[in-house]
């Protein structure tokens, strides 16, 4: 990859472009099946840390080893905010336009960002030589519009949803050239790591 | 026996054609770019070298086509011959252009994709079937009559066009049979599950 502190998306994807079924709403986060395209970290012999078996847990130890995390808002409270670390004590930035809810906890690691470009830069500062963790759709497009997104680390699952949201929409018409760094070719899922090239 | 294999070559936000698809434009802008990987070392069009030749010999090796009617209307009917002689077919329900008069080779279609694909599986013998076309694939698949997909997924984010997989009514099952890494497209083969 790369010598420096790199801004990696992580997320699951279907053949057809999906990263939730239909009806993703509070309460139904994934929309439905869209645990589907998470079956492969349910492979795992560690019902705690959901590290995978195999080389998918290669690909696992790396996301778990980023120094820092970018989220969008919309993700981030899917997850929970995963109950305020998402892993080791990293501190997670969430992408948002809009304040903080009441009531919302009050995590010393989380801290909410209205621009992804100061998101990204906060993150890769915190991170040191680490790299960024980032998640989320809406996320990954303003980032990579705003040319702060460095790779992509796609899970690309053996499924067509047929319907949800997509990673990849309102980019605007200009081709992003890409680089394939890395492919791992796992049962059930492919890993594929691109570096945005600019 | 014979399986129906659709062959696209796609970005990997989804697209197998750019902006203003269109008759006077095919693939419409950038659609180039998606077949790149399809070029000689000299750098025309054919038969690439190393592993992706193999999947250049496996589509030469078919046994019939079928190809949606704006596929082929686009490239009129490949002046009548796809490759090496087989038959093509085109699922359509409105009557052929003039020109698929002096075009033997070619029939259409009109009682269906499923009826479709069993003519072209009948002439493909033990061979397979090349399925082009992104509206005949969503067809095909919906009716359980495509067997497989080989993408060539191209690293690139297209940003607008045509994408293969638009709205689907139900979730399709695929397995990974085959995953070929080069630094120009990396092809995963996938079998539907049924």
């Amino acid at each position: 990859m790369r010598a420096t502190s790199a801004t990696v998306l992580y997320m699951s994807m279907s053949l057809d472009g999906f990263i939730t079924g239909p009806n993703d709403d509070r309460g139904n986060g994934l929309g439905d099946d869209g645990h589907r395209l998470h079956d492969w970290l349910a492979d795992g012999t560690d019902p705690v840390s959901h590290r995978p078996s195999g080389v998918s847990g290669d690909v696992f130890d790396e996301l778990m080893a980023t120094g820092a995390v970018v989220a969008g808002r919309r993700t981030f409270e899917i997850a929970g905010g995963w109950s305020g670390d998402h892993h080791d004590g990293v501190p997670i930035f969430v992408l948002t336009r809009r304040p903080p809810d009441r009531g919302a906890p009050d995590w010393p690691l989380v801290t909410y960002v209205t621009d992804v470009a100061t998101a990204m830069a906060r993150a890769k500062a915190a991170a040191g030589d680490r790299n960024v963790l980032v998640h989320g759709a809406r996320t990954a497009q303003l980032a990579l519009a705003a040319g702060v997104l460095d790779e992509l680390e796609i899970h690309q699952i053996p499924v067509l949803l047929g319907q949800g949201r997509r990673l990849f929409d309102h980019l605007g018409p200009d081709h992003i050239e890409l680089e394939l760094a890395r492919i791992v070719d796992a049962p059930g899922v492919t890993h594929l790591r691109y570096l945005v090239r600019r | 026996m014979s399986s129906s294999v659709l062959y696209m070559s796609m970005s990997l936000d989804g697209y197998i054609a750019g902006p203003n698809d269109e008759p006077r434009n095919p693939g419409g802008e950038g659609f180039d770019r998606l077949h790149e990987w399809i070029a000689t070392p000299d750098g025309e069009y054919g038969r690439p070298a190393g592993p992706a030749g193999e999947l250049f010999d496996e589509w030469n090796a078919s046994g019939a086509v079928l190809a949606g009617r704006r596929t082929v209307e686009q490239v009129d009917h490949w002046g009548g011959d796809h490759h090496h002689g087989v038959p093509i077919f085109v699922p359509s329900h409105r009557p052929p252009g003039p020109s698929v008069a002096n075009y033997p080779l070619v029939t259409y279609v009109t009682d269906g994709i499923a009826s479709a694909m069993a003519q072209a599986k009948a002439a493909a013998g033990d061979l397979s079937v090349v399925v082009q076309g992104a509206y005949t694939a969503q067809r095909a698949l919906e009716a359980g009559v495509l067997d497989e997909l080989q993408i060539h997924q191209i690293p690139v984010l297209f940003g607008g066009g045509r994408r293969l997989f638009e709205v689907l009514p139900s979730r399709v099952e695929l397995e990974i049979a085959r995953v070929i890494d080069t630094p120009q497209a990396t092809h995963i083969r996938y079998r539907v599950r049924r």
